[in-house]
């Protein structure tokens, strides 16, 4: 890690850490009101009492409802078919990978309240919750929530890392959302710091508005491209010490060439493809995923403050049921990192609309008829991620 | 299509905007004027919901949740009643009724977790 990205990483850190502290900060004063040892007549053992019971409510109101949980699972690997390779002496050998078992362990402390619709997946917490309140900016709760989740393990044949860490708290007229997540399995390091005044409406609704801070790489910058354009696609193959050696290619053995193509051959001489196709679409894949990759840990974290309006409703029943939520993104700032890789240099404005919003709902029509619709739409920069499940229940 | 639209309204409005009363956690007291002496404060539930009804304003209220005793304390969650606390004859709810209410908000919010 360079000094940039040292850099980088400390003023986020510093960020959260604020966020964090303003947190503890704001919970804390509400504790230190009730020790007002100003009151000189008071003897030590009231003072004392009031002392204990200040750190009791406070122990009470931040870790009451929260779980210490730690979990080890393992499971058999998908199934993958059978490989066989057959020898130019007709012997069978069989090549298929051999699966170790995936597992899993997580450890972590929890105090994140579900919504009245999502029932508890398991009697005991083992990491894999997904909570949709978390998305939202109301909770089912007011006050703090958090989530602090460390895994690692194997799945389909991949080594992981997770982390996750989430602070959280509702008042009526405020919220602050800190998040750090680094998932190794789908590629994500995210980290965002949210803080909104809000102004409950009709009791179901919630208008908030504020800013918020968000790492990201280098959203809409593809090296490769402005590689491209600038250089021959072989140079780059050279760079990572291949070398492609021409032939020619007589197809009716008349004595005169029809074609001709380019072998590849690696560093240590080993003959790597037969054609430059052959190339393209095996080994050149991988040296313009690592070219990518380089290039944009170079450029490191960037980081955009957007100032954010929201608008939430949250109605249960438990025949009717409707939970949906919005965060639109507006307006945006480059607060750190490289300017010049920025989303706003790349596309020329400080004005794109960003946005999170879902949906939430389910129908008891009858006893034995149900329906329900989840739909979560998510624009952030230029990635789009949609995730829609609906269906009907009937009881027979 | 007015017609789908005139029915998706009713249904919401039957749905979410009738008796938001009982929303989420609500502690409700049912009194009236000449009783308001025997009502309890209110204030310790600020974390949820609270209203007080009188009977004067509110009747029908008071027909619909078949209140017989004033005042009454009833504490809802999402529409259901969790528990009723009648003051009897004597009009004076009992001591630990805030005790009561406590509880029944503790196990609800365990629940949540």
């Amino acid at each position: 890690m360079n000094r940039k990205e040292k850099t980088e990483k400390f003023a986020l850190n510093s960020i959260l850490f604020l966020i964090v502290f303003f947190l503890l900060a704001f919970t804390l004063s509400s504790y230190a009101q009730l020790i007002d040892t100003s009151k000189k007549l008071e003897n030590k053992i009231v003072r004392s009492y009031k002392v204990k019971e200040s750190f009791k409510k406070f122990y009470k109101d931040v870790f009451k409802y929260s779980t210490i949980y730690g979990s080890y699972s393992e499971s058999s690997p998908l199934f993958t078919p059978e490989s066989y390779f057959v020898t130019q002496l007709g012997d069978v050998v069989d090549v298929s990978p051999e699966r170790e078992n995936d597992y899993a362990i997580s450890i972590g402390l929890r105090k994140i309240a579900r919504m009245d619709y999502e029932n508890r997946e398991n009697r005991f917490y083992d990491g894999t919750e997904q909570n949709a309140s978390l998305q939202s900016n109301i909770g089912n709760v007011k006050g703090l929530e958090y989530l602090f989740q460390y895994s690692q393990g194997r799945q389909r044949g991949r080594d992981f890392e997770s982390q996750r860490y989430l602070v959280r708290y509702i008042a009526k007229w405020w919220m602050a959302k800190g998040e750090i997540q680094q998932n190794g399995l789908i590629n994500l390091d995210y980290k965002s710091a949210d803080l909104r005044f809000r102004v409950p409406l009709f009791k179901k609704f919630s208008l908030s508005i504020g800013g918020a801070l968000r790492t990201h790489l280098p959203y809409g910058y593809n090296p490769i491209d402005d590689y491209l354009s600038q250089n021959n696609w072989w140079e780059l193959a050279y760079d990572y010490g291949f070398q492609d050696i021409g032939y020619s290619i007589d197809y009716d053995y008349d004595g005169e060439y029809d074609d001709f193509d380019w072998y590849w051959i690696n560093d240590q001489g080993d003959r790597v493809a037969d054609t430059d196709l052959d190339f393209r679409k095996n080994d050149y894949t991988d040296i313009v995923n690592d070219y990518n990759r380089r290039e944009l840990n170079a450029i490191g974290t960037l980081g955009t403050l957007s100032g954010v309006v929201g608008l939430d409703f949250y109605h249960y029943r438990d025949s009717f049921w409707l939970h949906s939520w919005t965060s639109i993104y507006p307006k945006h700032k480059h607060v750190y990192g490289d300017q010049d890789f920025s989303y706003e240099t790349f596309i020329g404005k400080d004005d794109w609309v960003d946005y999170n919003l879902g949906l939430i709902t389910g129908w008891n029509v009858t006893k034995k008829l149900g329906v329900f619709v989840e739909y979560e739409k998510t624009k952030f920069w230029d990635k789009n991620l949609v995730y829609m499940k609906a269906g009907l229940n009937i009881k027979l | 299509m007015k017609r789908l639209l005139a029915i998706i309204l009713i249904f919401l409005y039957t749905n979410i905007a009738a008796q938001d009363y009982k929303d989420q956690i609500s502690v409700v007291q049912f009194s009236a004027p000449f009783t308001q002496s025997s009502e309890i404060s209110l204030k310790n539930f600020s974390d949820h919901n609270t209203h007080t009804f009188h009977i004067t304003e509110k009747g029908d209220v008071f027909k619909k949740e078949n209140i017989t005793y004033l005042p009454t304390i009833i504490l809802f969650h999402n529409g259901k009643e969790v528990v009723r606390i009648e003051s009897g004859i004597s009009l004076k709810l009992p001591e630990d009724t805030l005790d009561i209410i406590n509880d029944n908000i503790e196990e609800i919010l365990a629940n949540k977790f």
